[in-house]
């Protein structure tokens, strides 16, 4: 059994301030390794339940902070930037499950640690199909192109109950209430670990019991409504092929399924 | 009678350097007032040829070079970015005639001063098979709207590569380049009264029936783009619908001109 662990960093034990996740500080440093302790915990949970093939991918920024040599040896890591999966490299190469560790709520959720959708600087709000979907339910649904379910979460409370919305019956590792968008109260990194390793094993095992929750499947044809913060992103993001504009901050795209949906969200994202 | 003064500065007179465009503020500053000097001498030409309107749209950069307090008066300025057709900004609006001041050749040209294609990243560009650089990639939206470009003012090479395309085009050579950052330079006085010169003879061969073609592809548009190094063309690769033919190379289709040149610019961008 092969389990993708993809791995962002606002939802990762401890971090509370955008000062942890920005790879000019030093604080950093500090967080970097927390993360790979996470995403450690995760690796021993799966393999414990049973997975025989372990892949993290890593999703936040240039996608170069976990860190390799205290990467738990049982897994391979997916590491650099501006490949064609994005946050999900890999999720083509035959995966049976994914785990999200370390993910964040949609842009604009009240108490969630750093929410944001894909970019702080740039989205307002995403619309998958009228729905508002934050990198959770964008991630989710690539997965399920692939038909792979999303077998866990960790995160804070609002981003695993964000998850819940998508995927009923997601397993969940809540390692921080948020009391606002910068602020929370933390568990003890021990159990915090303890609490992602013990999740990861019970995802994995409901898996192979055939109880874990199904794929998440857009069907269909897939419109994407982007509102960016102001005109001038808007502008940019109109030169894509199929870029339709509907007001000074929206565009929108049809696309025929969830992969070219989430790839052109992502180019519209960077060009923008 | 319209005439769209499309600028750049690479092709300006006296210009050799990068620092002359942008890199140096004070060299910038010197050389955005021959720029507009350069602009007005093509403005006062076209009226003297016959022109009753005239447009500049400014090209270079963000498109905030040319300085409007000492633009010749008689002349609109479309001005910053981005905008609908970039560098052609305009050519949409009952345009008869297109001039270019200050273009310059495309990149990897021999003894051509700053040539390039649009970007740094980009090596070649081949519409349809023809290989283009900026003259013909915007010569070609202009002949969308079957605008004949009428006029050149840049050095020998890049008013080479316009004799190419449109021959018996009315060019101004202000600069004969001996490499990429080195030129025998006219003085500024002589290359205006020059450009000047060949701004009215340009319009009044308009006048006359005498002038090239619009620039005309078929439709659909294949667009071939080559970028310098495999991660620019990683990151082109995200526009939606494109090929990845090899490592440097992508591909797409566009309906019309005008979808191939926002879908140039789109890939462009997001290869940086």
């Amino acid at each position: 059994m092969k389990v993708l662990i993809a791995v962002d960093m606002e939802g990762i034990s401890g971090v509370v301030d955008r000062s942890h996740v920005d790879r000019t500080t030093a604080e950093y440093q500090r967080f970097r390794k927390l993360m790979t302790e996470d995403v450690n915990a995760a690796i021993r949970g799966a393999h414990k339940a049973g997975a025989d093939e372990i892949v993290v991918s890593d999703g936040h920024g240039g996608a170069r902070n976990i860190l390799l040599e205290e990467l738990d040896p049982l897994a391979r890591l997916n590491s650099g930037s501006r490949v064609p999966m994005q946050m999900l490299q890999g999720i083509d190469k035959g995966v049976d499950a994914v785990l999200f560790v370390g993910y964040h709520a949609m842009h604009g959720t009240q108490n969630a640690i750093l929410s944001h959708t894909m970019s702080s600087a740039k989205i307002g709000n995403l619309w998958i199909n009228d729905r508002v979907t934050g990198e959770i339910g964008l991630n989710a649904g690539i997965c399920g192109f692939y038909n792979v379910p999303v077998l866990m979460i960790s995160s804070d409370q609002t981003a695993c109950a964000e998850a819940e919305q998508f995927i009923p019956g997601i397993e969940k590792a809540v390692v921080k209430i948020a009391n606002s968008r910068t602020a929370a109260e933390l568990l003890p990194l021990k159990e915090s670990q303890a609490l992602i390793e013990a999740t990861a094993e019970k995802a994995v095992r409901r898996f192979i019991a055939g109880t874990a929750p199904k794929p998440y499947v857009v069907s269909g044809q897939v419109q994407v409504k982007i509102e960016f913060f102001h005109a001038a992103l808007a502008d940019s993001a109109s030169l894509l092929p199929g870029a339709t504009r509907l007001d000074g901050r929206t565009v929108a795209f049809e696309t025929s399924n969830m992969l070219e949906a989430g790839l052109t969200f992502g180019a519209a994202v960077s060009v923008a | 009678m319209k005439i769209l003064i499309a600028d750049d500065m690479e092709g300006i007179s006296g210009v050799v350097d990068w620092r002359h465009v942008g890199d140096d503020p004070g060299e910038y500053a010197r050389f955005r007032h021959i720029m507009t000097g350069d602009v007005n001498a093509a403005v006062r030409g076209a009226f003297k040829g016959g022109a009753d309107e005239v447009v500049v749209s400014d090209g270079h950069g963000s498109g905030r070079n040319v300085l409007v307090e000492e633009l010749d008066r008689r002349a609109k300025l479309n001005s910053g970015s981005p905008s609908p057709f970039s560098m052609v900004s305009g050519i949409d609006q009952n345009v008869d005639a297109l001039m270019y001041v200050g273009y310059h050749a495309r990149k990897g040209t021999l003894h051509a001063i700053l040539c390039h294609t649009w970007t740094g990243s980009v090596r070649n560009v081949f519409v349809n098979g023809l290989h283009v650089g900026e003259i013909g990639l915007n010569g070609l939206v202009a002949g969308h709207f079957n605008v004949p470009l009428i006029m050149i003012s840049s050095d020998l090479a890049g008013c080479n590569e316009a004799l190419d395309l449109v021959p018996g085009l009315e060019t101004v050579a202000v600069k004969k380049a001996t490499g990429r950052f080195a030129a025998e330079v006219l003085q500024i006085e002589e290359a205006q009264a020059r450009i000047e010169a060949a701004a009215e003879k340009a319009v009044l061969r308009f006048k006359n029936g005498d002038h090239g073609a619009p620039l005309k592809t078929n439709y659909p548009v294949k667009v071939r783009l080559e970028f310098d190094s495999a991660d620019l063309a990683d990151g082109a690769a995200q526009l939606p619908g494109c090929t990845r033919v090899d490592g440097r190379t992508i591909e797409f289709t566009a309906p019309d001109m005008p979808s191939a040149h926002r879908s140039f610019r789109a890939a462009a961008t997001l290869s940086r």
